[in-house]
């Protein structure tokens, strides 16, 4: 039996179990969540390619499955970024049934995740950009759940997406084509003009973010957080897989100097963005975009540790990201409009919650954020001091207007419905602000998934 | 003749408000896409898009009529038609002139077929630029998707490449039908002056 063709036929039998139970509350998502646990925990500890015996019967599974003449692979190189999609997800629908997130979420997540473990397992790797372009698609059903006014972000994301693919793809002619071992300079520099679009859009590079923002205005705030955390993880596992596939690439010092430079970009102009919103969800989708520049910065900087650094914080972000979304979704439950003035007041642990969450995206001490900030200023080259005031900077910035929103969330101007935890979700909240603290107090605890994450990309870890 | 064809299908696209009669002149154009993609490849292989083409229109077509039943179209801000047809047409010349050669720079290509190719590029992504109605959204990229397809398809003629890109083709109409349908304000979305 083929591993991937078990993995992704299952995705697909989830997706549609899950959209037959779509009209019950719990159920869609109980069984997206179950699923995607197994999902990934069978591919962080399946035997592939190993002749096993259970109950006397001997069987083997095969890492590769063939479709129309490609090879889609599951290997050491990809199991430990295919697995985190799938547990992250696991993630999100196990506490979507707290957040409210539309009939759409648990049919077509599933469906957005088998797409993106696909995009991680199709050989050669360059048709992952196609990959990426049918779950943007999908990521539009889940940003736009039935009955609702169809967000104008959800299009942005489809015509970038759509532009990204076709620079990659392209990318992959003139190298397939022309020879990655004869690399011209003139080359070398159209490759990397074209890839350095097509992945400016993967990662959320200033200008290509807007989408997220215009999102923020509309979307529930959980599926946002969701949509965005995937598609940009699974959009860096691409970036460092082309890293880790092509030594030219790896070694030219344009791809660095251009990593940290979008990455302070992205840190500075965030930040700054995030500070002027006077929108909840706006300051936190700009608060992601600072985030995602520390995840460049960490790339371009080059120091050792520096994979580690960054497969950590792309975990930690996960969990900073669902806490404030889930934290969000819930406040507007009861909310009277997207203002959210007052909203703590009678949703105390879930604004706690929430406002945990965008502090790690901050990088505040004590939470998941910090240690990787610690740990990448810490070991910064003197040179790049300007790059270390603008991490800072960031810092503080988005602390600060993490600040301001609690004062404006705990403020007496409260005019939505008189109360709403209930036990179970106050149990929920209470497991998750533990979550976040745990993963700031003892971050040791990443290292679990950070180990077979760095062997996934064995050539960026010598 | 079918860069001919092409111009007129993609021009007209552009400046016409009729959905029906857009849905009918994207069949035309995929008929025609898939001729150009013949030209380099197997003319089974090539029919594949002629396929998937027919299938996203028809997809449009039906979610179209279901909207005009249901729910009457909220038509966003736009550009107007004089505006469509000078930029449509600015478009076309600069289409025309930078087709004269192999920009690409895609070994054994015909003129024709970079011609047809820079036309569906250069207004696919005048489409994108003039309006962001999700309807002409939809149009203007499988515009763009079908001029990049013309020149990808000599470069990557895999079959699983081919099923891949004609299922965003489908993809894009299922998503815009969905829009459409679910909301009854699609053309609505989005809308950019």
């Amino acid at each position: 039996m083929s591993a991937p063709a078990f993995i992704f036929g299952l995705t697909a039998v989830l997706s549609a179990g899950s959209l037959m139970l779509r009209r019950r509350r719990w159920a869609p998502l109980a069984l997206a969540t179950t699923g995607s646990l197994l999902i990934g925990v069978f591919v962080l500890t399946a035997p592939i390619d190993t002749p096993r015996t259970l109950l006397g019967l001997s069987f083997e599974l095969e890492g590769g499955w063939r479709i129309l003449g490609r090879l889609i692979a599951l290997s050491d190189r990809n199991r430990a970024p295919v697995a985190f999609l799938y547990l992250t997800g696991a993630l999100f629908f196990g506490a979507g049934m707290f957040a409210s997130p539309g009939r759409s979420f648990a049919p077509v997540g599933l469906l957005t995740l088998g797409l993106l473990g696909g995009s991680l397992a199709i050989e050669p790797f360059l048709y992952a950009a196609i990959f990426l372009e049918l779950a943007a698609m999908a990521a539009i059903l889940v940003l736009n759940p039935p009955g609702l006014r169809p967000d104008p972000g959800s299009l942005q994301l489809l015509v970038l997406y759509t532009l990204a693919m076709i620079a990659i793809l392209f990318t992959g002619w003139l190298l397939d084509n022309v020879g990655v071992t004869s690399v011209t300079p003139e080359l070398a520099t159209k490759v990397i003009t074209l890839l350095g679009l097509g992945f400016s859009i993967l990662m959320f590079v200033p200008p290509f973010h807007f989408w997220l923002g215009r999102a923020a205005e509309t979307v529930n705030p959980f599926s946002l957080a969701f949509i965005a955390v995937i598609l940009q993880s699974a959009g860096l596992f691409f970036l460092l897989r082309f890293l880790d596939s092509l030594e030219w690439l790896r070694t030219e010092p344009q791809v660095t100097t251009a990593a940290l430079t979008m990455g302070l970009l992205m840190a500075g102009l965030g930040s700054l963005a995030s500070a002027a919103q006077s929108d909840y969800s706006k300051m936190v989708a700009y608060a992601l975009i600072a985030d995602f520049g520390v995840t460049l910065f960490a790339i371009g900087s080059n120091q050792p540790g520096g994979l580690q650094i960054v497969l950590f914080q792309v975990g930690v972000r996960v969990v900073s990201v669902a806490a404030w979304g889930l934290g969000a979704a819930m406040m507007l439950q009861t909310a009277a409009d997207r203002k959210l003035m007052g909203a703590g007041r009678v949703n105390p642990l879930a604004a706690s919650l929430s406002l945990l969450g965008a502090l790690g995206l901050a990088g505040f001490p004590m939470t998941g954020g910090f240690p990787i900030r610690w740990a990448l200023l810490r070991n910064a080259p003197l040179a790049s001091s300007a790059g270390v005031a603008i991490i800072l900077g960031s810092m503080l910035l988005i602390s600060l207007a993490v600040g301001r929103w609690a004062a404006l969330l705990f403020s007496p101007d409260w005019d939505g419905a008189p109360h709403s935890e209930n036990r179970t979700n106050r149990w929920i909240l209470i497991g998750g602000i533990l979550l976040c603290l745990l993963l700031g107090g003892f971050p040791q605890l990443g290292l679990p998934w950070v180990a077979p994450a760095v062997r996934a990309f064995a050539n960026l870890h010598p | 003749m079918t860069v001919l064809v092409v111009s007129v299908t993609a021009l007209s696209l552009t400046v016409l408000t009729g959905r029906v009669a857009r849905i009918g002149l994207l069949a035309v154009q995929y008929a025609a896409v898939s001729w150009l993609t013949g030209l380099s490849l197997p003319l089974q292989v090539a029919a594949v898009k002629l396929v998937a083409g027919m299938i996203a229109c028809g997809i449009l077509a039906v979610s179209e009529s279901k909207q005009e039943r249901s729910t009457p179209q909220t038509v966003g801000r736009e550009f107007g038609t004089l505006f469509r047809s000078f930029a449509s047409g600015l478009g076309l010349v600069a289409a025309f002139s930078l087709g004269q050669r192999n920009w690409f720079e895609v070994p054994d290509i015909r003129q024709e077929a970079i011609l047809g190719s820079t036309v569906l590029l250069t207004m696919g992504l005048l489409q994108l630029g003039l309006s962001g109605s999700a309807f002409r959204v939809c149009l203007g990229l499988m515009t763009l998707l079908s001029g990049f397809e013309v020149v990808y398809s000599l470069i990557e003629p895999s079959l699983a490449v081919l099923a891949l890109i004609a299922s965003i083709h489908i993809g894009l109409a299922l998503v815009v039908s969905y829009l459409g349908l679910v909301s009854g304000v699609a053309e609505d979305a989005g809308s950019t002056p």
